[in-house]
């Protein structure tokens, strides 16, 4: 299962000045949207980055969102890392799409009462009933 | 990770190949853990705490952890993850929240708690709702295992014990 992912910027720290490199970013606050079926969910990630001065340093003004996000993502441990919320946000998505169908109009909600003794009274089962097209449905 | 043949002939120069040794050779060089044959390896894992399902703790004397969004209109009141009595992060529950190398998954919902406060700036007394969630966690670490244990560490040496020998 393959979610939809949207990935988000939302915060940038940075210090000043770093070995003679200027606005040196060191903490990334950031989020992905996760999507299934129309179901969403997010995870918001703080990262902190190690500084390594390289001859690959990126000014500020140049950085894009994408650049700091893939930052972000590598310092996590790169794809392993989104696959691991992917698993554990997919598995919430898919939960909260089975619960949707039980809050469908076909949908019956059955309480279950104790006597005295904690005992339950199981209630009456019902046939399922057809819908409009006469197609009897299971969740 | 390199692994010997498990059935067949195994000679010496197949054991200097497979764990990287020039020169003249001694079976004594091959014992386990004596610096040729490793005698454990190294495992990246992830671990849940817990292990399975969630936790849900709002005692100041358990565990106490929980993720509530924090009900009253109060700046003193903000959004709270815990874990292990320790506040995490003023952060609203989202589906899941990662800092640093741990990521803090919400579970289900527990309790909708309702506060009446006031009289104040709602004209009177006014009520809100926070919820509060179940919550457990990932993080990756590492595990040992024990590797090439049909190698002996001393002693005599057969080339059959080699069968299947990982090199790392």
């Amino acid at each position: 299962m393959t979610l939809n992912k949207t990935y988000k910027l939302h915060q940038i720290k940075v210090e000043p000045e770093i070995d003679g490199l200027n606005d040196v970013v060191l903490f990334i606050r950031w989020s992905i949207e996760f999507e299934l079926d129309g179901f969403t969910n997010s995870a918001v990630i703080e990262t902190l980055l190690d500084f390594a001065p390289n001859e690959n340093f990126v000014s500020l003004e140049k950085l894009t969102k994408e650049q700091i996000i893939n930052w972000a993502i590598e310092a996590q441990g790169g794809q392993s890392f989104i696959d691991h919320l992917e698993f554990h946000h997919g598995e919430q998505l898919k939960h909260e799409k089975a619960r949707s169908k039980l809050s469908s109009p076909d949908s019956t909600m059955l309480s279950f009462e104790l006597d005295e003794e904690d005992n339950v009274t199981m209630p009456q089962a019902t046939e399922p009933q057809p819908n409009a097209s006469g197609d009897i449905e299971t969740v | 990770m390199a692994t010997l043949q498990t059935s067949g002939q195994i000679s010496i120069g197949n054991l200097r190949s497979h764990f990287g040794d020039s020169g003249d050779s001694r079976m004594s060089e091959f014992y386990r853990g004596g610096g040729r044959v490793p005698a454990t390896r190294t495992v990246p894992i992830t671990v849940r705490e817990p292990a399975t399902g969630e936790s849900y703790d709002v005692s100041n004397t358990g565990s106490n952890r929980f993720w509530e969004t924090g009900g009253v209109a109060d700046p003193f009141d903000q959004p709270r993850l815990v874990w292990n009595q320790v506040l995490i992060a003023n952060v609203a529950p989202t589906t899941s929240y990662t800092i640093g190398s741990v990521t803090y998954f919400r579970g289900t919902l527990r309790e909708i708690r309702t506060e009446t406060y006031g009289p104040g700036g709602c004209q009177g007394f006014c009520t809100t709702e926070s919820y509060w969630y179940a919550v457990y966690r990932t993080y990756p670490s590492t595990r040992t295992d024990q590797i090439n244990t049909g190698i002996p560490t001393s002693g005599q040496i057969a080339l059959s014990q080699f069968y299947g020998a990982a090199n790392s």
